[in-house]
């Protein structure tokens, strides 16, 4: 019995961010270091800054102090906001992933099933129908949509449906580190176990490191390796999933954890 | 505090080697909600457990011995103490381990088997039992062999193994939970109670599955009510109640 070796470099590093609206508006002093392959949790109430951090973590929102450090796949430590707006903009099509809380934000309505999952393959240079179209089929497969929906209009789709497209939409340039918002919020439960043990098993399949924001703990526990838990701005508590729920150290996380209806 | 223990079986004379070492453990919650009550579950307690042996937790409910099995997994937060693991290359304190430790010690090193099927919406039970096998980096076929291997060997129907065990009943949930924490071999085996709603002829399949994990060098820490099964796989009882404050 050997001692494990860990030889993994973190795909993302934050350092101290900040990115403030008000006293204690937003979010601050942030910091951790994800890895490759880790799905990292982060829970807390609403206006507790989960989603501001989401922000800046895509690309969308530049913190007011404090670095985002993104391992790309050429070996290069990039800043994200101090790349150009181009390379930046590249980087969320190719190695980022994001997905909206509501699938109309990260869809194109106006266009087919199958034209929304190949629109990013065009977006990092594929051309030739043929595969373009294969590909879209196939990954309609694996989200279990059925492929004769292919040139079906997303509005067509039920929300579930819709979710699971947009989730399609995003993984299909095979990017190494998802961001979701909230992907289960509003769906039927039946709707959020499917979606969710798809997101689980494509994770691990897919060996994808993930930033999950989401109010539901249930939902955190199957799918996370670790969480923070935010109040007020702050990163209150973070640690092991089964750690911070079984045995949650702060009082605001005991609340939390208390709080919860288990039917 | 001194601990008593008693020895039972003796111990296997082919090891003697430490894989555990628990030293000066406590443990209390602290209830914030509760007019921040502190429940003190233990303090000062050491113990280690050899290769190839069982260590079982004895003593009345409510001793502290699920939250003992817990805190060696990492899954409890220990409040002093520490627990060192024993490796051919080196020691390691499980209570100050990163996360990224804790998900390579709990893939290839700890397993945990409680009471209670966390059941997965969905999932088929015999893609539950393959997991840790596919975790370690093993090919389908083959943990898929091992599964239903285990599968037959705990009596669970063939057609039960393609559907999800939400629907099970306790003791087939339990059974899934067995099989899914002996597929793998792990140098350090925690086990809360996994007899407790089986009945014979499957109790004696576990205690199989127990005796085979010591012969493969398994350092296990177990937790019995049913006396006669803690008669047949024990090598040493420690009493959690002669060192509870």
């Amino acid at each position: 019995m050997k001692l494990p070796v860990l030889n993994q470099q973190p795909l993302l590093t934050v350092n101290k961010v900040n990115k403030l609206y008000g006293i204690n508006r937003g979010c601050q002093s942030i910091g951790f270091d994800l890895y490759p392959g880790e799905v990292l949790g982060i829970v807390g109430e609403s206006g507790s800054g989960k989603s501001t951090l989401l922000k800046c973590l895509s690309g969308e929102c530049p913190p007011d102090v404090g670095d985002i450090l993104f391992n790309a796949l050429n070996g290069e430590s990039l800043n994200l906001y101090e790349v150009g707006e181009a390379q930046r903009r590249l980087l969320m099509r190719s190695e980022f992933g994001i997905v909206k809380q509501n699938p109309r934000d990260g869809l194109r309505l106006s266009v087919s099933a199958g034209a929304n999952i190949g629109e990013r393959l065009m977006a990092v240079g594929d051309r030739h129908y043929g595969d373009i179209r294969s590909t879209a089929a196939s990954w309609l497969e694996q989200v279990e949509i059925d492929e004769e929906r292919i040139d079906d209009f997303p509005h067509s789709f039920s929300g579930g449906m819709q979710q699971r497209l947009q989730i399609a939409r995003v993984l299909v340039t095979q990017p190494r580190l998802v961001l979701m918002d909230e992907p289960t919020g509003g769906l039927d439960v039946s709707v959020q176990a499917r979606l969710l043990d798809m997101i689980r098993s494509l994770v691990a399949n897919l060996n994808l490191s993930v930033v999950i924001v989401t109010h539901d703990l249930a939902v955190a526990r199957l799918l996370c390796h670790r969480l923070m838990v935010m109040q007020k701005s702050r990163v209150i508590e973070s640690g092991l999933t089964d750690q911070i729920l079984d045995d949650p150290q702060h009082p605001y996380t005991q609340l939390l954890v208390s709080s919860v209806l288990t039917p | 505090m001194n601990i008593k223990t008693q020895q039972t079986n003796g111990l296997k004379e082919n090891s003697h080697k430490v894989r555990l070492a628990v030293n000066n453990l406590a443990k209390n919650f602290t209830m914030h909600l509760q007019n921040s009550a502190v429940i003190d579950i233990f303090s000062n307690l050491s113990l280690s457990v050899n290769e190839g042996a069982c260590t079982v937790l004895s003593g009345p409910s409510g001793m502290g011995k699920s939250t003992l099995l817990k805190s060696l997994y990492g899954n409890y937060m220990i409040t002093n103490g520490e627990i060192m693991l024993h490796c051919d290359d080196g020691m390691l304190d499980i209570a100050k381990a990163s996360p990224q430790m804790i998900y390579a010690l709990r893939r290839d090193v700890i397993g945990y088997v409680s009471q209670f099927l966390r059941v997965v919406p969905r999932v088929p039970a015999l893609d539950i039992v393959m997991e840790p096998l596919l975790n370690r980096g093993v090919t389908k076929e083959v943990a898929e062999a091992k599964a239903k291997i285990l599968l037959s060997r705990l009596n669970i129907p063939e057609a039960l193994w393609s559907l999800s065990p939400t629907t099970f009943s306790g003791g087939e949930q339990q059974r899934i939970n067995i099989a899914r924490g002996f597929i793998a071999h792990y140098p350090i085996l925690l086990l809360d109670e996994p007899t407790a709603s089986l009945d014979a002829i499957n109790r004696g399949v576990v205690i199989e599955l127990i005796e085979e994990a010591k012969a493969n060098g398994s350092a296990i820490v177990g937790i019995f009510h049913d006396e006669s099964v803690r008669n047949t796989v024990a090598d040493e009882v420690i009493n959690l109640a002669e060192c509870a404050q």
